[in-house]
């Protein structure tokens, strides 16, 4: 799709109520994504600290919200160097 | 059975089998739609009515992927999300329920009985629209569901934690699963004793026993795998890693029995899991039983004590190798 067609089409607000979930299949794909992504940084050997300022969040949050869910089988150093 | 622990388990069973279909397309948050599959893999009276409505596992797979896609769609993103794969919910970590789940499992607690039956009273009820939109893709609708719960008869109780019977000399536990799969599949994988490792997570690997010859051989060596699907270390005591497996019975497509016991330790007790099978609408009715040989003496009045706590674990093994075999299929 045309990015314009894309910007008028994601901002169709015809339907309020389908737009609204279609925003949760959105945040799904998007968490999901993510959890690939920040999975492969790890693997590259990338710090937390590294990933946070890629995603622009804190180290802080990016680990709270990452640090169990990451495959358990990747070596992780347990601090920034 | 107290409503408490009629919950706890409801949420034991559906937790698992949520999270592990929301680990298929990468997911670590199990949603609505996860609740839903679960419930369509019940082996209580919500998954026999969900199946009889013609919710299959397979169709309610189908019908979460389409929604997902075409909500996208909506939006103007064509991208489709990465193909569903295989579960790997036991090789990862971190899974929780979204708070809306949660509450659904909140309500079940409080205005029914806590039993897979009242999660999809409430979960018919959800006020998102997601459902209602999952039923209309399936064919189906709310009050469908609810009739099929009314007629199917609910004398399929929740069969945990596991019964304890008055035979002497032996502990028994007992439940029940259903496997999205027929029957001759489902025994094919059962009665080969090399596919072992594929359902019983306390089988790493199996080989004849020295007194086998190969053919037509019922005495098999089983050892406990060393590390966990995770990565994590097995902490099992090295007398207890190798076991010797005996089939006792073995019934086509009807009944199989593995006699299990601690060739390293002298006076151990020794257990039998067997499996009855029954063909069921969209898949297989399994119930699995497992005996121990209980020792006397001192022993006797202490485990007593801990009875409780052992057949907590009975139940704990059994739910697992329940969900190992179902897994199989998934």
């Amino acid at each position: 799709m045309e990015p314009n067609a894309l910007a008028a089409s994601a901002a169709n607000t015809d339907d309020p109520r389908v737009g609204l979930r279609a925003i949760v299949s959105l945040r799904a794909l998007a968490d999901a994504l993510e959890l690939t992504q920040v999975e492969a940084a790890l693997r590259a050997g990338m710090s937390w600290l590294e990933i946070a300022d890629a995603l622009g969040v804190t180290r802080q949050a990016v680990h709270k919200k990452y640090a169990k869910r990451v495959d358990p089988t990747i070596p992780i150093p347990r601090r920034t160097q | 059975m107290t409503s408490f622990t009629t919950a706890a388990a409801t949420m034991q069973i559906l937790s698992l089998a949520a999270m592990e279909e929301a680990s298929r397309t990468g997911s670590r948050d199990a949603d609505l739609e996860h609740l839903f599959l679960a419930l369509a893999l019940s082996d209580q009276a919500a998954g026999t009515a969900l199946r009889a409505a013609g919710v299959t596992l397979a169709r309610a797979r189908e019908a979460v992927q389409a929604m997902h896609s075409e909500q996208l769609n909506s939006i103007g993103i064509s991208l489709s999300a990465p193909q569903p794969g295989r579960i790997v919910f036991h090789e990862t970590r971190g899974y929780e329920w979204t708070p809306r789940a949660l509450d659904v499992f909140k309500r079940a607690g409080d205005q029914g009985s806590g039993d897979a039956a009242a999660v999809l009273r409430e979960l018919l009820v959800e006020p998102g629209g997601l459902i209602e939109d999952l039923l209309e893709r399936l064919d189906t609708s709310a009050a469908d569901i609810t009739s099929a719960l009314t007629t199917v008869t609910t004398s399929s109780t929740v069969t945990t934690p596991a019964r304890s019977t008055a035979a002497s000399g032996s502990i028994n536990g007992s439940t029940e699963t259903f496997v999205p799969a027929e029957v001759d599949v489902v025994w094919a994988l059962l009665s080969d004793p090399t596919r072992m490792p594929e359902w019983n997570p306390s089988v790493g690997s199996v080989e004849f026993a020295e007194n086998g010859d190969g053919q037509g051989a019922t005495t098999w060596l089983a050892v406990v795998p060393a590390v966990h699907p995770d990565g994590k270390p097995a902490r099992v005591k090295e007398k207890f890693r190798r076991r010797q497996m005996e089939l006792t019975e073995s019934v086509p497509l009807e009944r199989i029995a593995w006699r299990t016991s601690y060739p390293a330790i002298k006076r151990g007790n020794t257990n039998v899991l067997a499996i009855d099978l029954a063909p069921a609408p969209g898949g297989t009715r399994l119930q699995l039983t497992v005996s121990w040989t209980r020792r006397g003496g001192w022993r006797r009045l202490f485990s007593w004590v801990l009875r409780p706590l052992q057949r907590f674990l009975m139940w704990l093994g059994l739910f697992q190798i329940g969900a190992g075999i179902s897994r199989a299929f998934r």
